[in-house]
């Protein structure tokens, strides 16, 4: 492409970076979001192939996403939760597990809150400083791809499912074979944290997360 | 007992109900195995209907509380003029977490219907 072409490219569609960089707006300062989105969509710009028939937009949308996650990943802020509750959030993690060996199923929140001599308030608390750094992001308004009009142009069933096959690849074996287990196999999470041998609040963990990723990266599909 | 909830139809808000929805399983004595299904069904179901909402829409959210049986709807004006697309990603993961579910699209509302039940014998 002439470099005329492809500054033009880039400079008409700063617009769908800053669209992209607002869904993550406070997990990180707006210019470097800006900025990384910038990189992705030079990229796009730079890989489009317009015979294959979507639109820029389209192809472009993942790869500003994709890349603005990536840094997100690299210099991850997680939310500050005080040492109490991160010591009371540990406490009832173990008090999980040791009760699901011992009941043989899951336990209740009353029965974690009595093993761990606290309230059932405090029970939950754990169990929301557990989730704190894994709901950082994504304070969007709209998904990119509904406002863009693409979720309303109908994406036919086959190119939906698939979507959703690409976005399972992108992710990390563990993440999806978790993803997998628990959707498509319908295990449990003591189930899936049993096999693996990581805790309970581990696996909800990987599961929270990665759900969050696949509804970015998928917008409404 | 019920519980209800108005917020804006915004993803940022998804905290307000997935906090919401923990306590409602303790208080259901639902296993955690449950709650944490019920944190992750109401933000499922909560992204859906925020993402076919009206602009500048108002989500209802009510919860019904009974021993081991949580059920809530998400609800708000809609811009989808058919039936909510049952092929998504978001409906295989609501489908898997939730015993009953159910979407209506009514009178310009979306509305999704998630049940979970405590299948195991927990002596409260």
């Amino acid at each position: 492409m002439d470099a005329r072409l492809r500054e033009q490219q880039i400079a008409s569609h700063t617009g769908l970076v800053h669209h992209v960089a607002r869904r993550f707006r406070g997990a990180a300062d707006y210019e470097d979001l800006v900025q990384v989105g910038m990189l992705g969509l030079i990229h796009a710009v730079d890989h489009f192939d317009s015979d294959q028939g979507s639109s820029f937009s389209t192809y472009a949308v993942p790869s500003i996403t994709g890349a603005i996650r990536h840094h997100l990943r690299d210099h991850s802020t997680s939310i500050k939760v005080p040492g109490r509750l991160q010591e009371s959030a540990a406490r009832v993690s173990r008090a999980v597990d040791q009760l699901t060996q011992q009941l043989g199923r899951s336990p209740t929140v009353a029965e974690i809150a009595q093993l761990t001599g606290t309230s059932q308030d405090s029970v939950l608390e754990a169990i929301e400083a557990n989730h704190a750094h894994t709901t950082v992001s994504l304070e969007d308004e709209q998904s990119p791809l509904g406002s863009l009009g693409i979720i309303d142009s109908e994406l036919e069933a086959v190119e939906t499912r698939m979507a959703i096959r690409q976005a399972l690849q992108a992710l990390a074996p563990a993440d999806r074979s978790v993803i997998e287990q628990r959707f498509y196999q319908g295990r449990t999470q003591s189930q899936i944290a049993d096999d693996l041998q990581i805790s309970q609040m581990q696996v909800s963990r990987i599961i929270g997360r990665t759900l969050t990723q696949l509804r970015a990266s998928l917008g409404g599909i | 007992m019920s519980v209800a909830i108005s917020l804006p139809a915004q993803a940022g808000y998804a905290g307000v109900l997935r906090t919401t929805a923990a306590a409602m399983a303790a208080r259901c004595n639902l296993t955690y195995d449950r709650l944490e299904d019920a944190r992750l069904a109401i933000d499922e179901a909560f992204a859906q209907v925020v993402a076919f909402a009206e602009p500048d829409a108002t989500v209802e959210c009510t919860f019904h509380e009974a021993p081991g049986d949580l059920r809530f709807v998400v609800s708000s004006a809609t811009r989808l003029l058919a039936e909510l697309p049952t092929d998504s990603f978001s409906w295989t993961v609501l489908s898997a977490l939730a015993d009953e579910l159910r979407a209506e699209v009514e009178l310009g509302r979306l509305a999704i219907h998630v049940r979970l039940l405590e299948p195991q014998d927990v002596h409260a």
